[in-house]
């Protein structure tokens, strides 16, 4: 399969061209042309993607780049793997990777640091493709941190202001700790299957009995390296301020595509996963914990960034109770929607941001449908199609995940439905306060307030296209149609077999969750614009439980308690015993290698006789010894 | 074959690196031919095999960037730059002939054609009074090695009758203590490896390197610390598993005391060095207790084991100096001192510089790491525990003395001298790396197609 390699080599090359050309060059380039050269080569790799996608074979395609090492009787290889799966992840991480480069262009302008924001969105782009189609745990480990650095990088990229520098180291150790889960997996996974490959450890696991609770043990641990990735309980602090970076990364990084990884690992080893019921339990409810909990406190936040971001805790929470359902492919085909509306959201966003002059603040926004008409369009569809109002595709993928939920378990059912009622409500909430009402914001604002430019516009209208239609390829069994994505990922991943549910037991499910929906959009509606109402403008004025989920449950606070200030301790006590014993045992060591090398040193005097002395007895030295030995 | 080409070489750098890629493709003409092709013309005298074209590779390979990197330092020597140029080929040529002998009087030429232009190119510098000192310095014990290494031979001679590598090996095979001339035979083996040791630089056989490597030019200094290093431990190997090897019980104790000295005091000198050089001549000498670790430990047909590491210290030490090179040249100053804050004044040449220095440290994944963890398994598999102790104890403590680099590099405050370096050398460099960094990748695809 020679042209797969070239295929694969381009598809990785090409954005790290980018990376290297706009990172070393990139300071010299005039102008745009460092994102118009970075867009252009996601661009080759979306074409890549597609050409993988239309072409794609029936098999998934294993594609050996070359022998990487061997340790022992264990060999890891470079190769990667193209199969429906990982092909659907290039899509959405090269077309909307694209698409926000595109965006970047514009929304970037005349920042000082042009070319190496493009340089790394390059690199993350490199990493994601990489993590991706690994075909072992080894390499998509290795993504994994790439994905992880980047995303520091981009977290931090404005390094003057230091609340975002602490935003990104904190999004960095929080990602490590789940790290370790990850690489404690693969160790286990090393020890006991011999193998790092995917596709021999699920097959493996299928075919031998393993011991259950060797299983529950390596999926949990990779359960616990996801939920550090994607942001789940207890590791999900990090996201919201990682909306430091650049709205673009939120938009790419932090919404579409690598907060994805966690639900991503879990799919590809999905046949691993659903042998472990204890950890599809764990997965279940520390879904039904998150969605609960990031949907409650987004209806606090007062930041539109801040609010998009808890609302992508909270979908990510929904993508694993879909998981922890049995129902990987609605977990995907709600990925592939968010993916699409998520990242329009915050891409529209950053274009009110851009409006607004900067401004994040909804409480001084307000009115602007007629100041920026696309961005309030798109917004809107973007909006619509988040609270799962049908037709557009969130209807479609959340449905499909309520339903099997309730199937699952009814309790959970009803958690998820109220989540998602309140994610229909701060939701209609952000978007009532930003677009309708009257303006809040200054006078100089005002004055600047314009509609972005289109090299803004026309990717928020292409992701709004998207999030309208995506549904089309997860079409219900009611309309009379064919889950083209089942069909497609059954072909290639394990999906557990699903029981059948009753024809009026999903038209209740829907008629809950539409009218739900439209009902909390009605009371969102009369509650913003009619009665005006305004979010409190201090803390003061909120009731304790106002003030309980605008704090965030205090959850920042509690890890303070809780982790911070042991840890501080511990190293604190460490550094002592360290500076104090440690530190003096090997300055003790070093000292006397300094003073053994001050010594030997003497000898190296640069006087030729006397090497020739030492040399000499050498020679004699050994001389004597082979014939001692002998 | 290689010697009648490469003794032809007219005097100009383009042409020079012409008739080493012409070497380099006729040195792979035979690659596909399994069989041992011995070259009647020098009576059985010299061989190609795989093992030889791999290490030829390596040396032609390293010469060429070599001659890059020496059209750019004698930039202010237009004149003398053919004859160095001469020198250098000529050298190459013998540490070629080295590696291909199969005959000791042949491995013996080689090492003299390699020395003799070494002492020349080590002197070269006439203006400075440090670099006449070391072509004199090394000369004389230069010379001194050679009369033992010589001695050696003769005394072998008087005991087997003959010098041939394979007549050599097939006497010893039958050999045994009623044999007579045993002291003539034991007493030449040891003279001939200490011959070998003093080229190789291994303790207590070193006190030339660190005064020459640092009296010397910086380019010579890069080419003795490579091509002339891995030629004489490639040669060393050779004859030990081609000719010796019947004897190893009796080498194998000489060896590992060697080697135990050489890490040793190549490192912990290596920590209290201030000049660049000089701690460069050190480091060779500790990677030279483990290429002879790898002499000991390795068998002969995982011989790649050898030659993956000789490449990852040979590319890895030619950027060090590379960056070096440009970088004293620029300071006027040849201490560590002369690295501070490299990385914001030139951050291709600190991040170059970074690259070669950790996989000399043996830090994963990079090729230094990959080429120590083969030869420590190995050593491991022979039961060197000892060994490999200290040798990891050691790697450790090497650690020390490259990251004073980094911290000069990167925690220093810079200077205003500007740093001169020309975009084509930067090439170089880069390409240099970027070859570091691939064989660091893909340890196990090097190691397995040669």
């Amino acid at each position: 399969m020679g042209g797969d390699k070239i295929y694969i080599i381009l598809l990785l090359g090409l954005p790290l061209l980018g990376f290297l050309i706009n990172g070393l060059l990139g300071k010299k380039m005039p102008g745009a042309v460092a994102g118009i050269f970075g867009s252009l080569l996601i661009a080759g790799s979306f074409i890549v993607s597609l050409l993988f996608f239309l072409n794609g074979s029936e098999t998934p395609v294993k594609i050996n780049l070359c022998h990487w090492f061997h340790i022992g009787q264990w060999s890891i290889d470079f190769s990667f793997t193209i199969d429906h799966l990982s092909n659907i992840m290039l899509l959405i991480i090269t077309g909307v990777g694209l698409l926000i480069h595109i965006y970047s262009i514009g929304y970037m302008k005349g920042d000082e640091a042009y070319a190496r924001f493009f340089a790394y969105l390059n690199l993350f782009v490199f990493f994601m493709i990489f993590l991706v189609t690994g075909s072992n745990f080894l390499l998509m480990f290795i993504g994994w941190e790439g994905v992880g650095l980047c995303s520091y990088l981009l977290i931090g990229f404005w390094s003057d202001n230091n609340a975002y520098n602490l935003a990104a180291k904190k999004a960095f150790v929080m990602n490590r700790i789940g790290d370790v889960g990850f690489v404690l997996a693969m160790f286990y996974i090393l020890q006991l299957f011999g193998s790092l490959e995917f596709d021999m450890v699920n097959a493996k696991a299928v075919l031998e009995s393993m011991n259950v609770r060797d299983i529950t043990i390596i999926t949990l641990l990779l359960f616990f390296a996801a939920t550090g990735k994607s942001a789940q309980l207890p590791l999900l602090t990090w996201l919201p301020d990682a909306m430091a970076g650049p709205t673009p990364v939120s938009a790419l990084i932090h919404a579409a595509t690598m907060v994805t990884a966690g639900i991503y690992l879990v799919i590809r080893n999905f046949a691993l996963f659903s042998m472990a019921p204890i950890t599809m339990e764990t997965i279940l409810w520390i879904g039904v914990a998150t969605c609960l909990l990031g949907a409650i406190i987004g209806v606090k936040q007062n930041d539109i960034k801040k609010v998009l971001a808890y609302s992508t805790v909270s979908q990510l929470g929904l993508l694993f109770v879909a998981l922890g359902s049995d129902a990987p492919v609605s977990s995907f085909f709600h990925l592939i929607t968010h993916a699409f509306f998520k990242a329009l959201l915050f891409l529209g966003a950053g274009s009110v941001i851009h409006a607004m002059s900067g401004e994040q603040d909804i409480r001084k926004m307000g009115g602007l449908k007629k100041h920026i008409p696309v961005t309030y369009a798109v917004f809107l569809i973007g909006t619509l199609a988040i609270s799962g109002i049908p037709p557009f595709s969130g209807f479609f993928s959340k449905d499909e995940i309520l339903e099997h939920v309730f199937v699952h378990n009814p309790l959970a059912y009803g958690l998820v439905q109220f989540a998602s009622l309140l994610t229909v409500f701060y939701m209609f909430r952000l978007f009532y306060l930003v677009f309708h009402t009257s303006y809040r914001g200054t006078e100089e604002a005002k004055h600047h307030l314009h509609e972005s430019p289109k090299v803004i516009t026309i990717p928020l209208i292409i992701l709004a296209i998207f999030s309208t239609i995506a549904g089309a390829i997860g079409l219900p069994h009611y309309l009379g149609a064919h889950h083209w994505l089942h069909d497609y990922l059954g072909a290639h991943i394990f999906i557990p077999h699903a029981e059948e549910v009753a024809q009026s037991t999903v038209f209740m499910l829907v008629g809950i969750a539409v009218g739900g929906a439209v009902l909390v959009w009605l009371l969102a509606w009369v509650l913003y614009t009619k009665k005006n109402t305004l979010p409190e403008n201090s803390e003061s004025e909120m009731n304790f439980f106002s003030k309980l989920v605008y704090r965030k449950f205090y959850l920042d606070e509690l890890y303070n308690y809780l982790f911070k200030l042991p840890v501080n301790f511990i190293s604190k006590a460490l550094y002592f015993i360290d500076s104090k014993i440690i530190d003096k045992a090997v300055n003790l060591a070093g000292l006397t290698a300094l003073s053994s090398g001050d010594a030997i040193r003497k000898v190296q005097s640069g006087k030729v006789g006397l090497y020739l002395f030492i040399m000499t007895l050498s020679v004699i030295g050994l001389i004597l010894l082979q014939f001692l030995l002998k | 074959m290689l010697v009648e080409l490469l003794g032809l070489r007219k005097l100009v750098g383009p042409v020079a690196v012409l008739g080493l890629l012409v070497t380099l493709y006729l040195n792979f003409m035979h690659w596909n031919e399994e069989v041992v092709v011995l070259d009647p013309i020098y009576n059985d005298m010299f061989v190609v095999n795989k093992m030889t074209m791999v290490f030829n590779a390596i040396i032609l390979s390293l010469a060429v960037f070599l001659v890059f990197m020496g059209a750019n330092f004698y930039k202010d020597e237009k004149k003398h730059w053919s004859d160095y140029l001469s020198i250098y080929i000529f050298a190459v040529c013998g540490a070629i002939l080295m590696i291909g002998s199969h005959h000791l009087l042949m491995t013996f030429i080689g090492i003299e054609i390699l020395s003799v232009s070494l002492y020349v190119l080590a002197g070269s510098n006439r203006t400075k009074v440090e670099s006449n000192e070391a072509g004199m310095k090394y000369f004389i014990m230069g010379a001194f090695a050679s009369g033992i290494l010589l001695f050696g031979m003769a005394l072998l001679f008087g005991a087997t009758g003959t010098l041939h590598y394979q007549k050599l090996n097939t006497f010893l095979l039958a050999f045994n203590n009623s044999t007579p001339n045993t002291g003539f035979l034991y007493t030449g083996m040891v003279l001939i490896l200490i011959g070998f040791f003093f080229k190789i630089s291994a303790a207590p056989f070193h006190f030339w390197s660190p005064d020459v490597y640092q009296g010397s030019p910086s380019i010579v200094t890069a080419f003795m610390a490579t091509i002339a290093k891995i030629a004489a431990v490639t040669s060393l190997y050779l004859l030990l598993n081609q000719v010796f090897v019947a004897l190893h019980e009796l080498y194998d104790i000489l060896l590992i005391l060697i080697c135990i000295a050489t890490i040793c005091i190549g490192n912990i000198l290596a920590i209290v060095q201030t000049n660049f050089k000089r701690m460069m001549a050190y480091s060779g000498i500790s990677h030279a207790g483990f290429m002879i670790l790898g002499i000991l430990a390795v068998d002969f047909n995982h011989w790649h084991v050898i030659a993956y590491y000789t490449m990852g210290y040979g590319f890895a030490n030619l950027v060090g100096f590379g960056v070096a090179i440009p970088v004293f040249k620029s300071m006027k100053n040849e201490n560590v001192a002369a690295f501070n804050g490299l990385f914001f004044k030139r951050p291709i040449l600190a991040v170059a510089l970074t690259i070669a220095l950790l996989s000399m440290a043996s830090i994963p994944p990079l090729a230094g790491f990959w080429g120590k963890y083969y030869i420590l398994s190995a050593a491991l598999s022979k039961d060197l525990l000892l060994i490999v102790i200290i040798a990891i104890i050691n790697t450790v403590l090497s650690v020390y003395f490259y990251f004073r680099i980094f911290v000069a590099m990167y925690a220093r405050k810079p200077d205003n001298t500007p740093i001169e370096v020309s975009s084509s050398y930067k090439f170089l460099l880069i390409i240099l790396t970027l070859i570091l960094l691939v064989i660091s990748l893909m340890p196990d695809m090097i190691a397995g197609c040669i």
